[in-house]
């Protein structure tokens, strides 16, 4: 800009006067909303159009010229398509939105135009749901709506009409009055089941177990805390050396890397289950994938949402990209494939020839020292405990030969060295061997009764198929540190590893209020966010409406929003009328009263200048008072223009007039 | 048809069916339930779009604050709607004012309006054809004035009817409207306007003499104040000195007074000639002669002062008008 500088104030079209500032502001807080998931660039844009149009108004410098704006325009919309590929969706949206509202804002004249930058950010505060619904988000949601619905009120008419704290407190009214509509509407408005048409969701970060393994990789994700799930049982919770949450099952290994076979298709094999049955409802954050941890190994789940794979993962239909609750039911006793087929045995067993060779030499020996295969694991298992092997959350580096490094040289691992190791131990002896992920363990909120797996829980561990037996889990690193299965991670890890949240899991009382808080969301989570057509209809049940259709849900509907706007419309009505007698002729009674106490009574004919100086004849100690008193009220009534404080003083007068009454 | 004239054509038929059903208003009145009518603007509609593509983004992505949101913003709308509505209800409508106007001048209708509710009021529009004015705001046991500037187009009698008053207060979405009907006649004289000498006077006297030469030399002496008594021709200054309010009076006033008649002008059509006679009135006035007005069917003996002026005025407005014929 080579022409701003200082003109006079003829030549500004649009100086920062009212509405501008409150449309401004509208929009700088739906954007805030989106801090977290805009990219810089797009909110470096947005922040240097908000303060210069603010600048234009301030120090009155030249706006830009319209020609400088449709380039901006065609920037932003190139730099979107750059930045998403893509102008379509949440995120290229909500940036292409914030971007072109703060180009309008430099365009902005008339009424209209306000009203659809305000609109705009009634939608930015739209989309910042989409991102997520947390609990923690409604507090600062309401105060942008509430911010936006006063701008609202400003733009319209002019400045003069209202004044900012009125407008303020004028939205607020007509947002709470608002509310009673918004809970009827959010609990009967028929819930129909999107998607309508797909379009591509938000994209998030997310934390959590991916669809590969190498040695180092789980122990990243002990570092947060981050919540995978949440599990609330129905009964008895099973022993913690039985929580295991099965997560991807991995085949291939190159050596170093264990991966999900992909393209393969094996038969489905039979698992017969026994021992107790828990049922559970699973409460899954978004994974962005389709998997379902489920409780080793599930027995029952909504059929037509999930399935299961040939190696027993639970997955859903769709993509977890929203918190999702299932029921299932899973037992802990089992006979998975007791017939297995010949090409996942063969899968099972395959180990590239070219690595690891130290292993593959330990491995034929220590089988040919074993009697059986299950003696040939039970040695494993023992060469892990009593040799000099360390579970550490901070492992050295491994070569490429992953394993060998690890079993040789290095010797201190986590949970996926281990059963990395154990599993190319397994598969170089023959036996049918593959590694699962998932979690092992959760917290028990112990205020609301439900456990938290963190993926700070996520875990690695073995399969191998024994004959008879079927799918045996063996969790090799149980052997080197059986109390991070008893206890969780932290009585595993020493003292000082990283731990996600040690500071937290210190202190009794913070525990405490981490649960709570916990607890708040999920029940916001489970009564709010995942409201749908089933819990309408167990609603209306609640209601006594046996065998609810859409028919009841809108008569209901109709009702609830008729006797809404009912209650509304007297409560409006009644406001319109004076509560009470007016404070002045209330003030002059209270006066009239206490002269009757002094036996002077005032008679109906009575004007008060009249009673005024019959007063002073009878009482001339109260003269002074009386007749200031009398002034103060005939000013107030019938002055042409009494002060704006007669009213108070004529209060404060006959509040102080308490003569005594004397002894007659 | 375009729009707009199919959207005016559907306002006359509502206000004619209104005017039907609420009858003709004697002042003072209080607008009441019955008479206030409310639908949604333009922008309201847009509004409604806004909710309706909320309700389906939140509904594609089981957005459950998505939901909430539209729901709290349908609320808002219903809730506007009735504050709107009640932004109206209860005002009274305390008493109407014209002005004076020459024909193409704008002649002003004040309306004075009381709120004798507990709740401020905001944003009072009064129209009357496609003028308006504002209120801001009108407080809890206020009462308020505002004048509208209607224009006039020719002499005669102006009946000011499709008054109104609307506010699309709080968020515009809505906008509520009172259509009232009072029984106002505004009297909008002929213009002033031709260049015609006036005739001479009939007092013998002053023969031939030039008006404008005359009155302020010929001071006579002071009267006491008579309501219409012009401005211009107080005392100011004995008034300062604490005297009571006096007239100055002119030789030129009372002496020589003037009787104009239609007759005397020499233009040939009617309104030309109502207009030179006007003029001459207004001049007369100025200079505080006394004059008179001769008409075929009203005769104004000659006098002074703002009055007389306002008489003759108003009797040259209505001549030969529906009214006048029909006092007749």
């Amino acid at each position: 800009m080579t022409r701003t500088g200082i003109v006079p104030r003829a030549d500004l079209p649009s100086p920062l006067q009212a509405p501008l500032p409150w449309t401004l502001a509208s929009l700088v807080l739906a954007v805030a909303l989106h801090v977290n998931h805009l990219p810089v660039w797009a909110l470096g844009s947005f922040a240097v159009l908000v303060t210069w149009r603010a600048l234009i108004g301030l120090r009155r410098i030249r706006p830009p010229p319209r020609l400088l704006l449709v380039v901006a325009a065609m920037l932003v919309l190139g730099a979107v398509l750059v930045s998403f590929r893509t102008i379509n969706g949440i995120d290229a949206g909500t940036a292409m939105l914030a971007l072109m509202s703060g180009l309008k804002l430099h365009e902005t004249r008339t009424t209209r135009d306000h009203r659809i930058l305000l609109m705009i950010a009634y939608f930015q505060v739209l989309a910042s749901f989409l991102y997520d619904q947390q609990f923690w988000k409604l507090p600062l949601a309401a105060f942008v709506v509430w911010f936006i619905t006063a701008s609202l009120l400003k733009v319209t008419g002019e400045p003069a009409t209202i004044a900012p704290r009125a407008a303020l407190r004028l939205s607020a009214r007509v947002l709470l009055q608002a509310t009673p509509l918004m809970l009827i509407l959010f609990l009967l408005f028929p819930r129909v089941p999107g998607p309508f048409w797909s379009l591509p969701n938000a994209e998030r970060a997310v934390t959590g177990l991916s669809e590969e393994m190498s040695p180092g990789d789980i122990s990243e994700l002990t570092l947060t805390s981050d919540v995978a799930f949440r599990v609330r049982f129905d009964g008895r919770p099973p022993p913690p050396a039985a929580r295991y949450w099965r997560g991807p099952v991995l085949h291939d290994f190159d050596g170093n890397t264990w991966r999900r076979t992909r393209g393969v298709f094996h038969r489905m094999e039979t698992a017969e289950l026994s021992g107790p049955a828990y049922d559970y409802s699973l409460m899954l954050e978004p994974n962005e994938r389709s998997w379902v941890f489920a409780l080793d190994l599930p027995e029952q789940w909504p059929s037509h949402e999930f399935f299961q794979t040939y190696d027993y993962q639970l997955r859903s239909v769709a993509p977890v990209d929203e918190p999702v609750t299932v029921r299932l039911r899973s037992r802990s006793r089992y006979v998975a494939g007791a017939n297995l087929g010949l090409t996942l045995r063969q899968s099972d067993t395959r180990l590239p020839s070219d690595s690891n060779e130290r292993t593959l030499e330990l491995a034929k020996r220590m089988r040919a020292a074993a009697a059986s295969d299950v003696d040939y694991i039970g040695d494993v298992l023992t060469m892990f405990r009593e040799q000099e092997f360390v579970y550490t959350l901070t492992p050295p580096k491994t070569d490429y030969d992953s394993v060998d490094d690890f079993l040789f040289n290095t010797r201190s691992g986590f949970c996926g060295h281990y059963a990395s190791a154990f599993t190319t131990l397994m598969r170089a002896a023959g036996i049918p061997a593959r590694v699962v992920t998932g979690y092992q363990g959760g917290e028990l909120n112990r205020l609301a009764g439900y456990y938290i797996v963190r993926q700070s829980d996520a875990h690695a561990w073995s399969e191998v198929w024994l004959a008879a037996r079927g799918w045996t889990r063996v969790d090799p690193t149980a052997a080197v540190a059986p109390e991070r299965i008893e206890r969780g991670r932290m009585g595993a890890a020493g003292a000082n590893e990283p731990v996600a949240d040690r500071l937290l899991r210190q202190y009794a009382w913070l525990r405490d209020v981490r649960f709570a808080w916990d607890a708040a969301n999920t029940l916001w989570r489970e009564r709010v966010i995942e409201f749908n057509a089933r819990s309408q209809q167990r609603l209306l049940e609640w209601l006594g409406i046996s065998d609810p259709d859409w028919r009841a849900l809108g008569i209901l509907l109709a009702a609830g929003i008729a006797l809404a706007l009912g209650v509304l419309g007297v409560q409006l009505a009644r406001e319109l009328k004076f509560h009470g007698a007016d404070p002045v002729q209330r003030s002059y009674v209270r006066f009239c009263r206490q002269m009757e106490r002094h036996g002077l009574k005032r008679v109906a004919h009575e004007g008060a200048l009249d009673f005024a100086a019959r007063v002073r004849n009878v009482r001339p100690d109260f003269a002074p008072a009386c007749d200031r008193i009398t002034r103060l009220y005939l000013d107030l009534r019938y002055g042409n223009s009494p002060s704006a404080t007669a009213l108070g003083e004529l209060v404060r007068h006959v509040r102080a007039f308490r003569p005594a009454v004397r002894p007659a | 048809m375009t729009p707009s004239s199919v959207r005016a054509a559907l306002a006359d038929r509502a206000r004619r069916w209104a005017r039907r059903r609420q009858g003709a208003d004697t002042l003072p009145f209080a607008l009441d339930r019955r008479r206030i009518y409310i639908l949604p603007t333009p922008f309201g509609l847009l509004f409604a779009l806004t909710v309706f593509v909320m309700l389906l983004a939140s509904m594609n992505y089981n957005n459950s604050l998505g939901l909430a949101l539209t729901f709290l913003l349908t609320g808002v709308g219903l809730v506007a709607m009735h504050h709107c509505h009640r932004n109206l209800s209860g005002i009274v409508i305390s008493g109407v004012q014209t002005g004076e106007a020459y024909a193409g001048d704008r002649l002003a209708l004040t309306i004075g309006c009381e709120n004798p509710t507990a709740i401020v009021r905001h944003d009072l529009q009064f129209e009357c054809d496609d003028e308006e004015s504002r209120l801001h705001s009108l407080e809890a046991r206020g009462r308020g004035l505002t004048t509208l500037q209607l224009p006039t187009a020719t002499r005669g009698v102006l009946r000011p009817e499709r008054l109104l008053l609307s506010t699309r207060f709080p968020f515009g979405l809505f906008r509520a409207w009172s259509w009232f009907y009072l029984p106002v006649e505004a009297i909008v004289y002929p213009r002033p306007a031709g260049k015609q000498r006036p005739p001479p006077s009939s007092g013998p006297d002053h023969a031939g003499l030039d008006l404008k030469q005359r009155g302020d030399e010929d001071f006579r002496g002071f009267r006491s104040y008579h309501p219409g008594d012009s401005p211009r021709h107080i005392a100011w200054k004995a008034l300062a000195r604490g005297a009571p309010l006096l007239v100055k009076e002119h030789a030129g006033a009372s002496g020589a007074p003037i009787v104009f008649e239609l007759e005397q002008v020499e233009a040939r059509d009617l309104e030309g000639r109502l207009s030179q006679v006007a003029r001459w009135i207004v001049d007369a006035e100025h200079q505080a002669r006394t004059f008179g007005l001769r008409l075929p069917a009203a005769r104004f003996a000659p006098a002074t002062g703002a009055l007389q002026r306002r008489r003759c005025l108003t009797a040259l407005a209505l001549y030969d008008t529906d009214r006048n014929r029909a006092a007749r």
